[in-house]
């Protein structure tokens, strides 16, 4: 949304402008005569990397230098609002795309701020203009006043319900960096209503580095609130969790506690999401000990350590996509990354791979499948269909159902169903197009679950179009269902 | 839909992305200097090894950026870094192909595999379609040509939003008179989009308003204004624009004149909203309403007040079709207590269910028991009470994994319609435990 439209400007900004590469003819080989003016790849995609220029941090230390600067020399206006005004005026001549934050506005707001936050974020609530001037400099600024002044001169402005997001994220933050980051918080504490803290209070699970992470349990433990601990373990990555599981093996947590993180739903989630964790201590603490449950369990593992391996490691998706890579091999990567569970549920395995590259490719990701009966393979198949392609090119969708029999009354049910998710979510998303993608659909079952479906989806929002598109049907079950105001 | 461009303001947000990701760099870009300095020192080394033999510079031409791009998918790298390469080759192969271009990253997956539900502004959530911005600023009406050619099949409309919101920032004009060109479904978001960016400027902004009514028609003019024209600034004089808009006869300038009343009292407090609305003549106070609320979000402090002004005016449709979104983000950062309190005053009706819900999801998940308690103090067969009810089984089972929590509030429905509804949404907690 908007907030990574922020981060991508922000990343946009600190690159410099592309400067067109002017490739040189490689060399040609002694004794050939003009030949070579192809381009290798190799060098068209040297080219594209950018040329040196400041990186993030190096951007950031000179932005800080700068304010520094200024700070050190400004005289303080008497009007400070007038003076931000101003300022603003200037600033905003660049528009949002080439705008860069401004040092004087940013001491100005410095000013204001260690002498009397609220009234600062009043002033910022008079237009947009100054709201985006406050928005664009308040990090800067807060982590500054925090450093100089302590966090007690921020407290003020979680009460101006305007600022209150960035004073509280800005103070979780300085709170971390302090020297003794509990006592500061619980001290913080002390002074605010329950709200306001709560503000600040979600923030240190997400921001307090891993260096903190004994203040932070002090604060979980102080605070009753097992999730934030796990939270932040599981934020931290693998080394998060070993601590955790650490903290939870010996004493030194309260067996009170210690039992609220361990039953907590939270640490459950988070053991089946710990692909480093043996899988027989996984499957224990997750009470796979009991044979019905474990085959349940297994699948949900495969689930999540398959998700993440395909996201962190190498992008097999991709590469089977694009050709590079076929079924078989994709699998045999994954056998190699997850050994345990692909001896101890290789169906599983095999299950779910399949639904992840019958999103890339369906007729090659059925290789996977060759060896399954017919009857079986349907409904794999089918279970995909309903289950995978949400934001999915809906052709890879089709493409898929029609390798199903639709003789198959069985799976008529699931395959309606199939139809009815994705009708929801595709129109959401590409609304008259799809609408035209349906319609434009070749004679079968699976247009006329495609019209019904969509009829469906957009009933309430303009009954004249599902109309319409009711008009079209001619299978006699759906017009039926249809009748019957199913 | 305006709430899904201003939930946090636009501009609001872009800062919080900065914020965000001053606060997580820590990778230096690439920073790689050498690859012009390398070049051209190969380029010395074989003019010295050729005696007489001149070097030619050349631009790269399409197909070598289509063998490029067929390279990208040997090489064995995560999706990061493949989308990183991605996004820098569509952008440069953009500048000579256009047609080329769109058609490989149309090709590729159209989902955010690495981060489901995050979306870049603009993209409609095919990450490699930000590639475009530029390419689709400079030769805009090539690219609405391609983007409307249909080629592109379901898949157009990724693009046509991905053309909206880069013109919408070079050149808002020319997307406002394309309006009637495109689907009707997505006015709303191209108005709002070029709005946003005026919102600093007013004198982009008359301009802009100018240009809308000059391409519009008719009653369709009025209701792209009225879109349009939430984004005035508020501040100015209620009453005396109040009086510009009601001596005007029906059209574009009394809409115009309605709207930029309405605008001014877009962070009135609630005793002015409610003084000023009760000024209004009794048959006007439905449309007053309306234009009350449209210039706010789920951040405006009178968010509330000006619903319950809609819904005094008895406007239900405006208050399902408009509302419903913004009210769910605010209520999702309000008090819960006081939403609860205000729930129990809600009407029964289609309209105002789901405004139920969001209303007292949050009380009744923070304190189980509480909830039980007020749940049970209420009168048997009270609609505020059945449809608590249903909330509380969700709450009990999606918040709490607490299926008998469910169990009791599910018995103690007596409409057999909701129970359905509410048991059904229990089947689908179920289905999804059983596979997650």
């Amino acid at each position: 949304m908007a907030l990574a439209a922020g981060w991508w400007a922000w990343s946009q900004w600190q690159r410099p402008a592309n400067t067109h590469p002017v490739l040189s003819q490689p060399a040609s080989k002694a004794g050939s005569p003009g030949k070579g003016t192809e381009l290798s790849v190799e060098e068209i995609l040297e080219s594209l990397k950018a040329p040196a220029g400041k990186t993030l941090l190096q951007a950031q230390e000179e932005r800080e230098r700068e304010f520094e600067r200024v700070l050190a020399t400004m005289e303080v206006p008497a009007d400070l609002a007038g003076a931000l005004n101003k300022e603003i005026a200037e600033w905003l001549k660049d528009d949002q795309d080439h705008r860069k934050p401004s040092p004087v506005i940013a001491a100005l707001l410095y000013h204001w701020t260690t002498r009397d936050v609220a009234a600062m974020l009043k002033w910022a609530e008079t237009d947009a203009a100054t709201r985006d001037a406050m928005i664009w400099h308040c990090s800067q600024v807060y982590a500054k006043a925090i450093k100089d002044k302590g966090p007690g001169v921020l407290a003020a402005g979680l009460a101006v319900p305007s600022g209150a997001f960035f004073v509280a994220h800005e103070l979780a933050v300085g709170l971390g960096l302090g020297e003794d980051p509990a006592a500061q918080a619980l001290a913080l504490k002390a002074t605010l209503p329950e709200d306001q803290w709560l503000q600040v209070r979600r923030w240190f699970q997400e921001r307090w580095g891993f260096q903190q992470k004994d203040m932070l349990a002090k604060v979980a433990i102080a605070e009753q609130q097992p999730e934030m601990l796990l939270n932040f373990a599981k934020k931290q990555g693998a080394e998060g969790m070993k601590w955790l599981r650490g903290l939870l093996a010996d004493d030194s947590l309260d067996s009170g506690f210690r039992e609220q993180v361990s039953n907590s739903a939270a640490w459950k989630d988070y053991v089946k999401n710990d692909a480093t964790m043996p899988l027989a201590e996984r499957m224990k603490l997750l009470g796979g000990d009991d044979e019905a449950k474990a085959g349940a369990l297994y699948e949900q593992l495969v689930t999540k350590d398959l998700s993440a391996i395909l996201k962190n490691g190498r992008d097999w998706r991709n590469a089977f996509r694009n050709g590079a890579a076929n079924a078989d091999e994709v699998l045999a990567a994954m056998e190699k990354e997850m050994p345990e569970l692909a001896k101890q549920a290789p169906v599983a395995l095999r299950d779910r791979l399949f639904m992840e590259l019958v999103e890339e490719d369906p007729a090659r990701a059925m290789e996977l499948l060759d060896k399954v009966p017919e009857a079986e393979k349907a409904q794999i198949a089918m279970k995909a269909a309903v289950q995978a392609f949400g934001n999915i090119d809906p052709n890879l969708f089709l493409a898929t159902l029609e390798k199903i029999p639709a003789d198959t009354p069985e799976l008529w049910d699931q395959r309606l169903e199939a139809w009815a998710g994705k009708s929801q979510s595709n129109h959401m998303r590409l609304e008259e197009d799809y609408v035209t993608w349906v319609r434009g659909l070749p004679p079968g079952l699976d247009r006329e679950m495609a019209l019904y479906s969509l009829a469906k989806a957009v009933q309430a929002k303009d009954g004249t179009l599902a109309a319409e598109l009711r008009g079209e049907l001619t299978d006699a079950k759906l017009k039926q269902r249809m009748e019957e105001g199913r | 839909m305006k709430t899904s461009t201003r939930i946090i303001t636009h501009a609001a947000a872009v800062a919080v992305g900065i914020a965000l990701a001053a606060a997580i760099a820590t990778k230096p870009a690439e920073a790689s200097g050498s690859a012009e300095a390398s070049l051209t020192e190969r380029a010395t080394a074989s003019r010295e090894s050729q005696p007489g033999r001149t070097v030619a510079a050349r631009k790269p031409k399409a197909e070598d950026y289509r063998r490029a791009w067929q390279a990208v998918a040997a090489k064995e790298h995560n999706i990061l870094d493949r989308r990183s390469l991605q996004l820098s080759l569509l952008a440069r192969w953009a500048e000579v192909d256009l047609q080329g271009a769109l058609e490989a990253a149309m090709a590729e997956a159209w989902d955010n595999d690495y981060n489901p539900g995050f979306a870049v502004y603009g993209t409609a959530g095919h990450v490699l379609i930000d590639a475009f911005g530029k390419a689709f600023q400079e030769r805009p009406l090539e690219a609405w040509a391609l983007i409307s050619s249909g080629r592109f099949g379901a898949g157009s409309a990724i693009l046509r939003e991905q053309w909206i919101t880069s013109l919408a920032k070079r050149d808002g004009g020319l997307v406002l008179s394309m309006l009637g060109e495109m689907p009707p479904g997505k006015r709303e978001f191209a108005i709002n989009a070029v709005m946003n960016e005026a919102e600093t400027n007013p004198a982009k902004m008359k301009e802009l308003l100018a240009k809308l009514v000059a391409n519009g028609s008719g009653a369709q003019t009025e209701d792209w204004l009225k879109i349009a024209a939430a984004h005035l600034p508020d501040g100015g004089d209620p009453a005396a624009l109040r009086e510009e808009w009601a001596a005007l006869p029906e059209g574009a300038p009394r809409t115009l004149a309605l709207m930029t009343w309405a605008a001014s009292l877009k962070r009135a407090d609630a005793a002015t909203l409610r003084s000023e609305w009760e000024r209004i003549p009794e048959e006007q106070r439905g449309e007053a309403a309306k234009a009350i609320y449209l210039p706010m979000n789920a951040g405006s402090p009178e968010l509330m007040t000006a619903m319950s002004l809609v819904m005094q005016a008895g406007e239900w449709d405006f208050l399902k079709d408009k509302a419903t979104d913004d009210f769910r983000f605010y209520a999702m950062r309000a008090d819960p207590v006081k939403m609860a309190e205000w729930a129990l005053d809600l009407p029964e009706r289609p309209e105002t269910v789901e405004f139920f819900h969001r209303a007292v999801d949050r009380y009744i998940g923070d304190d189980m028991p509480r909830a039980k308690d007020w749940l049970e103090a209420m009168e048997p067969g009270d609609w505020h009470r059945e449809r608590g009810l249903a909330e509380y089984s969700q709450q009990a089972l999606r918040r709490h994994d607490d299926p008998e929590g469910s169990r009791w509030a599910l018995d103690q429905i007596t409409d057999p319609a909701l129970k359905k509804m509410a048991e059904g949404w229990r089947g689908d907690w179920e289905k999804e435990k059983g596979t997650r």
